[in-house]
């Protein structure tokens, strides 16, 4: 069996920033353990941004040049993006339960955002299944690819324009990041190894789809 | 974020730390594995 060498860096960085995390970064004086979520959550979210990012602009070349690869790697990061938003809607209420006292809050502009664009890319998935020919689903999931991206500037800004129990960014600011420097390295190791199986996931999710479309091209030019 | 100082008392939280771990990796993992064995499949055609 081949092992290629991404997945396996991806993994291994993933299983070294876990470690870090569980055994060699203090706790957090107010929050206990429960702020250690935040090794995980923040770098999937950092990464869900990063998909949703590329796939508006790979759909927005596509609808330029037409070439099949872009539409390739869209539909490749916006699946991507829906995994590591799931793994942010999943521990964002982890977090918030011991910290705010409740799981979730329909009021709150950052959670619903997040919610609604996990919605738009589920829905970008389901467009692709239902649209049989290539080049109008292409053509149809690009604008929503690229509709769908505008909401993510919206949903940074969401904690300064509006009143949510979400924190402020800690680390994205204008002033020097707000945590000891411990928490600080283990959160930049994070945001490298989740980026990096971002790019691992992708590169196969990628790959899947060209042997995809080349085994319906043969079995088309065998009928 | 502030680390503890001594004779801190901090909550005992790590259940929800551990479950969302659990639960994070989990899904990476089967994620993985997923892309792994659909490649598999479609090789195989």
């Amino acid at each position: 069996m081949r092992i290629s060498w991404l997945p396996t860096v991806a993994g291994a960085a993933v299983l070294g920033t876990v470690i870090r995390a569980a055994f060699f970064t203090p706790l957090e004086a107010k929050q206990g353990a429960a702020q250690k979520i935040f090794y995980i959550h923040v770098p999937s979210a950092w990464v869900a941004f990063l998909a949703f990012f590329l796939v508006a602009v790979a759909s927005g070349v596509y609808l330029w040049i037409r070439d099949p690869r872009l539409d390739r790697f869209a539909e490749s990061s916006a699946e991507v993006g829906v995994v590591f938003t799931t793994v942010v809607l999943i521990t964002g209420p982890l977090w918030a339960k011991p910290i705010w006292g409740t799981y979730w809050a329909w009021w709150d502009v950052r959670l619903v955002s997040t919610l609604f664009l996990w919605f738009i890319y589920v829905s970008y998935i389901v467009l692709r299944g239902a649209v049989e020919s290539p080049a109008l689903r292409a053509r149809y999931s690009a604008v929503l690819g690229i509709l769908g991206a505008l909401l993510i500037p919206f949903i940074h800004l969401s904690v300064y324009l509006f009143a949510t129990m979400h924190p402020m960014p800690i680390v994205g600011k204008p002033s020097a990041p707000s945590l000891p420097i411990e928490m600080l390295m283990t959160l930049l190791l994070s945001l490298v190894s989740f980026t990096l199986l971002y790019f691992a996931f992708v590169r196969s999710r990628y790959r899947y789809a060209g042997e995809r479309d080349a085994a319906a091209a043969r079995r088309e030019h065998n009928a | 974020m502030q680390l503890p100082q001594e004779g801190n008392t901090m909550p005992d939280t790590s259940a929800y730390y551990h479950l969302a771990y659990t639960i994070a990796l989990g899904i990476y993992a089967a994620y993985g594995l997923s892309l792994y064995l659909r490649r598999k499949r479609v090789r195989a055609k």
